[in-house]
């Protein structure tokens, strides 16, 4: 073990993880979507779960969020036991949840939209909405408009500031540059960069995995609702397994 | 001319009523999405609370407080009782909307048993009527119009400018985004029901003291007609809902007028069908689905 590197991975040992997934298997009544999966991420870093459509992504971050309950394994906060809490609560210990769809009020203006996000606060509203409104300037233009008048970029934003409305220690998205152009994507990213760089462990579920790996300091391949494999995100990009799940999406 | 305009001014009073009776059912639906059919014995327990307390001796205002407070109780009491059980089990729609009829025929029969299934008469002294531009009214009448009035406008307010409203649209437009964002689902929706069971218990007295009688079943004949006003404005959306509130009750008191009122509930139907046929989704469709706005 080498003590300069900043990698996740070498500082597992020392840091609480922001989240640990461990064992976690869920779905819709039937059988399992996810069965058994573990994920850890820590403040500060992108955490990327990737995988081709289908494998439980989506699946796997709502029941993280308390959404769908799971009906085995732990999800720790912080250190702190958070399994099988509702999301009204998962909410309050620091998990914030971006949906892939429907992840903005559409008839709710975008102020409200932050004021609801925002719900769980006692105090500092008004300060935090100016916060995010600094991080995403084009939202401070619209704060009057409602959420369904706004493009799908300015959308995007508005479900991220949404979530980051109670200062998570965790931010799940779900998908966030899906359906956006280039331009816009990367933008999406910018503004991610800046979220993790005020300490928020991010976890992103993207479809663009090449990108997504580049970004993520860690990331986890998920196939038919299991873990496949892990691993630094610029080591997976590289990675023959990764590359051949991926044939016709990568290239 | 001036016949019509007669006609018109006893519609306003079934407007006012049928509004607020359309106002609670479009709470009770926007919250849970449940056709409540157990909505129009809300008004029925408003009315037999409103004459209890009549009986000994209370004034207007503490009967119609009396009929607010039944009907909030009974609306929180179905929510909770009943309602909540389906939706947090994730079972919408068909079942939920059975067993809500179900607790409607049970309410129903409670009140033949203590009650008896015989029209009670509720006599209040109307004081002669009052001309008013062009309208008769008497004082009762223009009580029961200003109240709903003003129970519309604090309607409105409460939905649009404080932090349960604000929840309460945001449970209404998704419910699980707004659990995630920490949004109590269950109490907000409790809450919205009291707050309709309040309203439409308020309603039922104002029928009783405009009919002048009731009976265990009039609360759920007023009901057919409520959903025709509310389906007619769009379910789920307040502004559509009091638009067809005043049309459907107007409507109501010129057919009544000309013909007979005891056609009012077939005539009702007859709306209903022909929105149903023609604007499916409310005849005031922007594509929203807002409570408000
Ligand atoms: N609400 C639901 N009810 C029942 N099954 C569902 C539901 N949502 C998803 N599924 C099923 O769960 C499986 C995994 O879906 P999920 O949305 O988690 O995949 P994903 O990895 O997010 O896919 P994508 O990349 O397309 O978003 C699919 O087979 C899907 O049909
Ligand atoms: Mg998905």
């Amino acid at each position: 073990m080498t003590t300069l590197t900043p990698d996740p991975a070498m500082a597992e040992t020392a840091t609480i993880a922001a989240l640990e997934v461990s064992g976690l298997t869920a779905g819709y009544g039937g059988p399992p979507i996810v069965e058994n999966v573990s994920v850890r991420a820590l403040r500060g870093a992108i955490t990327a779960i990737v995988g081709p459509n289908g494998a439980g992504k989506s699946t796997l971050l709502k029941a993280i969020a308390g959404v769908i309950k799971a009906s085995a394994g732990t999800v720790t906060v912080e250190g702190r036991d958070a399994t099988g809490l509702p999301s009204e609560k998962l909410v309050r210990r620091g998990i914030a949840y971006v949906p892939q769809v429907a992840n903005v009020f559409p008839q709710l203006t975008v102020q409200e939209n932050l004021e609801m996000g925002g719900y769980s606060r006692r105090h500092g509203l008004h300060e935090r909405t100016e916060e995010l409104y600094q991080l995403f300037p084009d939202l401070k233009l619209a704060h009057r408009r409602h959420a369904e008048t706004l493009s799908g970029g300015q959308r995007t934003m508005l479900a991220m500031a949404r979530g980051l409305m109670v200062d998570p220690a965790v931010l799940l998205l779900d998908e966030p540059s899906a359906g956006l152009s280039p331009k816009f994507q990367s933008a999406v990213w910018e503004r991610i960069e800046q979220v993790r760089a005020t300490n928020v462990a991010v976890v992103v579920v993207e479809q663009n995995t090449r990108e997504t790996l580049r970004h993520a300091q860690w990331a986890y391949v998920l196939v038919l609702g299991k873990n496949r494999l892990d691993g630094r995100g610029r080591d997976l990009l590289h990675n023959d397994e990764v590359v051949n799940l991926y044939v016709g999406v990568l290239s | 001319m001036h016949e019509a305009l007669l006609t018109l001014g006893f519609g306003l009073v079934t407007a006012a009523i049928l509004s607020l009776s359309a106002l609670a059912f479009t709470l009770e639906y926007s919250v849970t999405n449940v056709a409540n059919l157990s909505h129009g014995e809300i008004l029925t327990v408003g009315a037999y609370c409103a004459y209890l307390v009549q009986q000994h001796g209370g004034g207007v205002i503490l009967s119609g407080l009396a009929a607010a407070a039944g009907g909030g109780l009974l609306a929180l009491a179905v929510h909770n009782g009943v309602v909540d059980r389906f939706v947090r089990r994730g079972i919408g729609g068909l079942p939920t909307f059975i067993a809500t009829l179900g607790v409607s025929l049970v309410i129903q029969n409670i009140l033949v048993i203590i009650f008896g299934a015989a029209n009670l008469g509720y006599t209040v002294p109307q004081g002669a009527p009052r001309t008013v531009g062009p309208f008769l009214w008497t004082d009762t009448e223009i009580q029961i119009m200003v109240s709903a009035v003003v129970i519309t406008a604090l309607l409105y307010v409460i939905i649009q400018h404080t932090r349960f409203g604000k929840s309460l649209r945001a449970v209404s437009q998704n419910r699980s985004l707004a659990r995630v964002s920490g949004i109590n689902a269950n109490r907000v929706a409790a809450l919205t029901w009291l707050l309709a069971g309040l309203i439409g218990g308020y309603a039922g007295f104002i029928l009783a003291e405009s009919v002048g009688t009731f009976s265990p079943y009039s609360g759920f004949s007023f009901f057919l007609i409520t959903l025709t006003a509310a389906v007619a404005g769009g379910l789920g959306k307040a502004v559509g809902t009091l638009v067809g509130g005043i049309i459907v009750g107007i409507a109501l008191e010129f057919f009544g007028g000309y013909l007979s009122a005891s056609y009012n509930l077939a005539f009702a139907f007859a709306i209903l069908s022909l929105v149903i046929l023609v604007r499916p989704r409310g005849l005031f469709v922007g594509g929203r689905r807002s409570i408000f706005e």
